[in-house]
């Protein structure tokens, strides 16, 4: 890959500074009666879910003080509205109570990664002093579209954990989707190998928590590596020509589809060129002569929408092209 | 879009046809009938194919129209392409030189810039820019940026704007497919871009561009937009993108409750 991609997120290939990203997958949290088939579904990709979680007010530490093995507890400190001496008193306090994990939690998206990476600084200057054992958890709500970016920007800065729902879901606020923070972790080097398992335990999500996936969601979508476009879809059909499969997944996809389980699919429509057409037709076995490029390339042009295989057959039927 | 105070729009890209010609120059002409202060845009390629149906729409509407023109700059479209640096001078050169001679006014596109070297970055826009375009855009085309990836990126292209001598304006296009566009945009706007780019409802090519309804709400709060934001203007333009392009409003999104789904 390095060789035809020059990459301004690590121009100097460097390896991943922070290593061990654990996700805790918490959507069964507002389905329990999917609960357990669903932490079969994880297991196959190696989340985890289920943990004991105590809220950082006076109950909560009161309910820590009392547990014979404190260490096993991760205590969740909301951070909206908090200021910096209260984080850093919560912190010590959570340090020296022995508490295994401390969640901070921005359920209501305000941060922003710049923000992100203060507070985990911050916090972390107040944990080193205690010399406590005790780790970050983080996870954030999803309001302003940024809980993904704060979750991976929280990992560099510190944090070992983070709470995930599958496509965000698990409450209200929503949580960094356990999802795309697979996607980031292969793609950043943090998890190694295909991945085409994800797009299986995507199906059973949509399954158990009656949940409708729109075309645009990012990788697991039906149109996340779809393309109508003549200069995309010329571009990918080029490098296929040139036998590199893996180079044609690239060429126009951040994400390779291969590594999902998903493959590129080039599209006539409005915005197509020829090339749109001729790999169509090439799929379908039928000649590309210029007549049927042209019936088809015509019909495109007009059309207001991508058009589906059954239009496109019979246009050709119509054009007296194809029985 | 004049009320939320989106200053431009992309309308489309002629060169693909008749039918994308007529369907430019009508909004192009409803811009001008309406005497709205939105600036017009329209896509091509580093082709005179693609320049003159522009200049044409432009001299048929009396409207100055800014020619976005796009080539691809990574090594991986060099590779597919059959390219190298030289050759892609030399089409950036005859482009922009062609498409500022016929009155239009250029940002000159570099597909991929965040997967192209820096050499070939600095010799491209060196080279629009020394033929008249007043402004360049950095793009994540294939959703590939990290939000690091684009400070870099945009600091790094700051300094060859700067060599230049010239006034030359910055723009940010992102796409979605990795889950990072509004952060990714976001740490454009920090490390000094003049103008960033989206789409209603995130529609665009594959899982879709930069969502502007996002932007907006960020940059709101970050006391960033200038102006106050239009609430009810944000969920109508929603609600017509929705309704016009029959895409769903996604349950999760926070605007959802008080707008209709397509």
């Amino acid at each position: 890959m390095s060789d035809w991609i020059y990459d301004w997120n690590n121009p100097e290939a460097r390896p991943l500074e922070w290593s061990g990203a654990d996700l805790l997958d918490r959507t069964a949290e507002a389905y329990p009666e999917a609960a357990v088939e669903w932490r079969e579904s994880l297991a196959g990709i190696g989340v985890r879910c289920g943990l004991i979680l105590v809220e950082a007010n006076e109950a909560g530490f009161s309910k820590v003080q009392q547990l014979a093995e404190p260490g096993e507890v991760t205590l969740r400190l909301a951070l909206d509205g908090l200021e910096p001496e209260a984080l850093a008193r919560l912190v010590c306090r959570a340090a020296r109570a022995g508490v295994g994990r401390l969640l901070l939690d921005d359920e209501g998206g305000h941060l922003t990664p710049s923000g992100v990476e203060r507070l985990l600084r911050f916090a972390g200057e107040a944990l080193r002093l205690t010399r406590s054992s005790m780790q970050f958890d983080w996870s954030g709500g999803n309001r302003h579209d940024l809980a993904v970016a704060n979750a991976l920007t929280a990992l560099r800065c510190g944090a070992s954990r983070v709470h995930t729902g599958f496509f965000g879901l698990g409450r209200a606020a929503g949580f960094p989707a356990t999802d795309q923070m697979l996607v980031n972790l292969r793609l950043l080097g943090a998890l190694s190998g295909p991945f085409p398992e994800l797009r299986n335990v995507g199906e059973t999500a949509c399954r158990l928590f009656d949940h409708v996936l729109t075309p645009n969601y990012p990788v697991l979508g039906a149109d996340a590596f779809r393309t109508g476009t003549g200069v995309h879809a010329a571009a990918i059909i080029k490098a296929e020509k040139r036998g590199d499969t893996l180079l044609a997944d690239q060429i126009y996809s951040g994400v390779p589809a291969g590594w999902f389980g998903f493959h590129q699919q080039i599209e006539i429509g409005p915005m197509a060129g020829a090339s749109n057409v001729i790999f169509w037709l090439n799929r379908k076995g039928l000649p590309t002569d210029p007549e049927y490029v042209d019936a088809l390339l015509q019909a495109a042009k007009t059309s207001d929408r991508v058009l589906e295989d059954k239009e496109l057959c019979d246009i050709l039927s119509i054009s007296g092209l194809k029985n | 879009m004049e009320k939320l105070g989106i200053h431009g729009a992309d309308v489309g890209l002629p060169g693909a046809g008749p039918r994308a010609v007529a369907d430019v120059t009508a909004i192009v002409q409803e811009i001008v009938t309406q005497g709205l202060k939105i600036k017009p845009s329209c896509a091509g390629r580093t082709l005179a194919v693609d320049i003159e149906p522009i200049a044409d729409i432009a001299q048929a509407t009396g409207k100055v129209l800014e020619a976005d023109l796009f080539i691809g700059s990574s090594p991986i479209r060099q590779l597919a392409e059959g390219w190298d640096v030289d050759k892609l001078l030399s089409i950036t050169d005859k482009a922009v030189s062609y498409a500022v001679e016929l009155g239009l006014e250029v940002m000159y596109v570099t597909e991929d810039t965040i997967r192209s070297h820096p050499d070939t970055l600095r010799r491209l826009y060196t080279t629009a820019i020394e033929c008249g375009a007043k402004r360049i855009c950095l793009c994540d085309t294939v959703g590939h940026a990290t939000p690091m990836g684009v400070s870099r990126l945009v600091k790094s292209m700051k300094e060859v704007v700067v060599a230049s001598g010239e006034e030359v304006a910055i723009d940010w296009h992102g796409h979605r497919d990795r889950g990072l566009s509004v952060a990714n945009t976001l740490a454009a706007v920090e490390a000094g871009v003049d103008r960033i780019h989206g789409t209603a409802l995130g529609i665009g090519e594959r899982v879709g561009n930069t969502p502007m309804e996002f932007l907006l709400l960020n940059l709101s709060r970050l006391g960033a937009l200038g102006h106050p934001l239009d609430h009810g203007a944000l969920l109508e333009y929603l609600s017509k993108v929705s309704q016009a392009c029959k895409v769903s409003i996604p349950s999760q999104w926070p605007l959802q409750p008080k707008v209709g789904a397509a």
